[in-house]
């Protein structure tokens, strides 16, 4: 009992004690490291909300269907279009599906429905010609980061005919 | 209310978007039917609602849900083709499209698309700004509320045998 005591107030008295700057402090060191991985998360997610309203339960077939061109790639730069209502990245694919299309493109997106790129992301994206040359997609084309797009890469793998990602 | 755009109107809407977005006339008239019954939700039930117009006020815009409904200088468009719900030409702009998907939904989800297109209407920003979508929760449509979420939502994946609506 005399040895129980006073671990006991020790842990009680663990925060209110003038020495408690010196002590080992688990706990405000795992907050820390849970702060700075939500950080990393909210900062390295690429979270795209509602902005365009989207259709509900489309299947990867439909979105296939619709895409000229299927690619997954990674974001190497983002730049704000002259009208100020989208972006162009220029992506480095990795593969492709339906049509063959350049190792490095360039990608537009406007209106309401334009796709949120970031910069460094990986996605999973369902494209269409831009008019004045490169390739355009919105929003609601069935785009996804790559991190959650598992089954629609599936989907991809079994039923999509793979194309070429050669030249430039 | 906003004008529908009809054959023969003289109306000319927006050239397509690459994604295959049009702003097309309505000419069947079961697809004109829903749209009208989604505008009577409109005038009827959230043209007069206080919540909806406070919250239409506080878009850039300005402008009540009423002020925004009652412009007829605003066009609404069919679009068969389009990945869309909906789409207005740009923030401010006022040609609205809406999609083909939503009419297979039923009335209340082309008014809720409405809503959200009308708040485009009155300024409230594109991606990644949910302001939009946002004033259906205010306007007395919080269930139509989508949340969608590239990145953190993998959104349900339905059979592959073509598209599935709610």
């Amino acid at each position: 009992m005399d040895h129980a005591t006073p671990r006991v107030l020790e842990v009680s008295f663990y925060g209110l004690s003038p020495e408690w700057s010196s002590m080992p402090r688990p706990a405000p060191r795992k907050l820390a490291c849970a702060l700075t991985g939500l950080a990393a998360f909210l900062l390295l997610a690429p979270i795209e909300a509602s902005a365009c309203r989207c259709p509900e339960h489309v299947s990867s077939a439909s979105y296939y269907k619709k895409a000229q061109f299927v690619v997954t790639g990674k974001v190497v730069e983002v730049h704000p279009n002259a009208k100020g209502d989208g972006w162009t990245a220029t992506v480095a694919v990795n593969r492709a599906w339906k049509a063959d299309v350049p190792k490095t493109i360039a990608i537009s997106t406007s209106t309401d429905c334009a796709l949120h790129f970031t910069q460094g992301a990986e996605y999973l994206l369902f494209l269409f010609p831009a008019p004045g040359g490169g390739y355009y997609t919105s929003r609601c084309a069935g785009n996804l980061a790559l991190v959650a797009a598992g089954p629609r890469l599936k989907w991809l793998e079994q039923h999509a005919s793979v194309a070429s990602t050669a030249g430039s | 209310m906003p004008t529908i755009h009809l054959p023969g109107d003289g109306h000319t809407g927006p050239i397509p978007d690459p994604d295959g977005t049009t702003w097309d006339p309505y000419t069947d008239d079961k697809i004109l039917a829903t749209l009208k019954a989604a505008l009577f939700i409109l005038k009827h039930n959230i043209r007069g609602m206080r919540p909806c117009n406070d919250c239409f006020k506080r878009l850039p815009g300005g402008r009540t849900f009423q002020e925004v409904f009652d412009d007829a200088t605003v066009f609404i468009s069919f679009d068969p083709s389009g990945p869309d719900s909906g789409a207005t030409d740009s923030v401010g702009g006022k040609e609205i499209t809406v999609g083909a998907s939503e009419f297979k939904v039923g009335r209340w989800s082309v008014a809720a698309t409405l809503v959200h297109e009308l708040a485009h209407v009155n300024g409230a920003g594109g991606s990644p700004s949910i302001d939009a979508e946002n004033t259906l929760n205010c306007c007395g449509l919080k269930g139509l509320f989508r949340a969608g979420a590239v990145g953190l939502r993998n959104p349900a994946e339905p059979d592959d045998n073509g598209p599935r609506y709610a």
